[in-house]
C-alpha cells in the first residue's frame, strides 16, 4: 500500500490481482451479471485508484472494498433497471447459477432469506470475513451482524433443505 | 481465520459443515472470468496516474535544489562581472576621504566614502550613473573635477563606475 502511495503502478498491480476475483465475484452477485460485474470491477479499481496517493486503510482491504463495490453494483443495477420496464427487469437481480442436485435445494433455502440476511451469510461463509468486519463493511452495530446471522443461521437449520449441513 | 469463524459461529450455537462454506462457493461462482483486456484497460489506467504523479513527485524533488544551485550560480557570475574587478582593485587602492558633504563614521572604508559620487552620505547605484554622466560628458576628465579616480588607475573610466556599482550592490554596501 505504502508503494502505491508512493507512485509505484507495479505495486498496484500486485494489488490489483489480489483483489480482481473477490471483486468480481462480489460484483456478479449483486448484479447478477457478467458485463455489469465486469464494470462494477473497473469503477471500483478506479475509485481506489483515486484514493492515491495519501491512502490510508484503517481496516482489511474487503472491509473497505466491500461497501464500495456493493454501492457501484446497486447503482449500475438500478441504470439498468431504469431502462428497462416490467417483468424482464427481475432477470438482473443477483441468482445462483447453474444450481445443481444438493446445491439447488441450497439456493432454493437461501431464496428464503431475507435480503440482509442472505448478504450476511455470504459475507461470513463465502467472502471468510469476520463478524466485525462484517459489521464494518456493512455500517451496522455487531450485535446486529450478530443476530442477523443468528437467525439466518437458525432459518437454515430448520430447513429440511439444508439441515445436513449443521450437526446437533 | 477459519478458526475464528468456527468459534463466532459455535458461539452463536451453530456448528456448521465446512461443506456449507464449499457449497456456496461454488453456487456463487461466475460461470466466466474476468477477461484479459479488462485488467489491461485497468492496469494501464492505473500506470497512466501513477506514473503522471511520479514524475511531479521527482521534478518537486530535484527542482527545489536545482533552482537554489542556479541561484548561486547566477549570483557568483553577476558579483563576477559586476564586482569581481572592482573589488580586486578594491583592495589595491588606496582611498581618501574626499568630496563627501558628512564626515564619514568610524571604520568605514576609504573606498566607499570616495564612491559616494553625488555626497548624500550613501553609496547607492544613483553614484554610479551619475559617475557615468560625467565621463559620458567629458567632466570626468576635466583638471577641476572632483577625484573620482575610485580604483586609484590614473584615469577615471568605466572600471571606476563598475566599482561604484559594486559598492552599491555589496551586502555591506556603502552607508557612510
Amino acid at each position: 500500500m505504502e508503494l502505491v502511495n508512493q507512485g509505484d503502478p507495479d505495486a498496484f498491480v500486485t494489488l490489483y490481482y489480489r483483489y480482481r476475483d473477490w471483486v468480481y465475484r462480489l460484483a456478479w452477485r449483486f448484479t447478477g451479471n457478467h458485463q455489469d460485474a465486469l464494470d462494477v470491477l473497473q469503477e471500483t479499481f478506479t475509485y481506489l485508484l483515486k484514493k492515491f496517493p495519501g491512502f490510508h486503510l484503517t481496516a482489511s482491504m474487503t472491509t473497505f472494498l466491500y461497501p464500495v463495490v456493493k454501492h457501484i453494483s446497486l447503482n449500475i443495477r438500478r441504470r439498468r433497471l431504469s431502462g428497462h420496464t416490467g417483468e424482464p427487469a427481475l432477470d438482473q437481480m443477483a441468482e445462483p447459477t447453474r444450481p445443481q442436485t444438493s446445491r439447488t435445494e441450497l439456493a432454493a433455502a437461501l431464496a428464503t432469506l431475507p435480503d440482509e440476511q442472505r448478504e450476511i451469510v455470504l459475507m461470513r461463509f463465502v467472502d471468510d470475513m469476520t463478524l466485525q468486519e462484517i459489521a464494518t463493511a456493512l455500517n451496522v452495530p455487531l450485535s446486529t451482524a450478530k443476530s442477523r446471522l443468528y437467525n439466518a443461521l437458525r432459518t437454515l437449520r430448520n430447513d429440511p433443505r439444508t439441515r445436513d449441513y449443521f450437526s446437533e | 481465520m477459519a478458526d475464528e469463524k468456527r468459534h463466532v459461529d459455535e458461539e452463536l450455537g451453530f456448528a456448521v459443515s465446512p461443506r456449507f462454506s464449499q457449497d456456496l462457493g461454488e453456487l456463487f461462482t461466475p460461470a466466466r472470468d474476468v477477461p484479459t483486456d479488462i485488467d489491461r484497460g485497468v492496469l494501464a489506467a492505473a500506470r497512466r496516474r501513477l506514473v503522471r504523479r511520479q514524475p511531479r513527485l521527482r521534478w518537486l524533488r530535484w527542482a527545489v535544489p536545482t533552482a537554489a544551485a542556479a541561484a548561486v550560480i547566477v549570483g557568483a557570475y553577476v558579483l563576477f562581472v559586476t564586482g569581481g574587478t572592482a573589488d580586486r582593485q578594491c583592495q589595491n587602492s588606496k582611498f581618501e576621504i574626499r568630496n563627501s558633504k558628512f564626515p564619514p563614521k568610524a571604520g568605514v572604508p576609504a573606498s566607499t566614502v570616495q564612491a559616494d559620487i553625488d555626497r548624500n552620505g550613501r553609496v547607492d547605484i544613483l553614484d554610479a550613473f551619475k559617475l557615468a554622466r560625467h565621463i559620458e560628458s567629458g567632466y570626468a576628465a576635466d583638471p577641476g573635477a572632483p577625484g573620482w579616480d575610485i580604483n586609484g588607475d590614473g584615469l577615471v573610466n568605466r572600471e571606476d563606475v563598475d566599482k561604484v556599482a559594486f559598492a552599491a550592490v555589496r551586502l555591506d554596501k556603502g552607508i557612510l
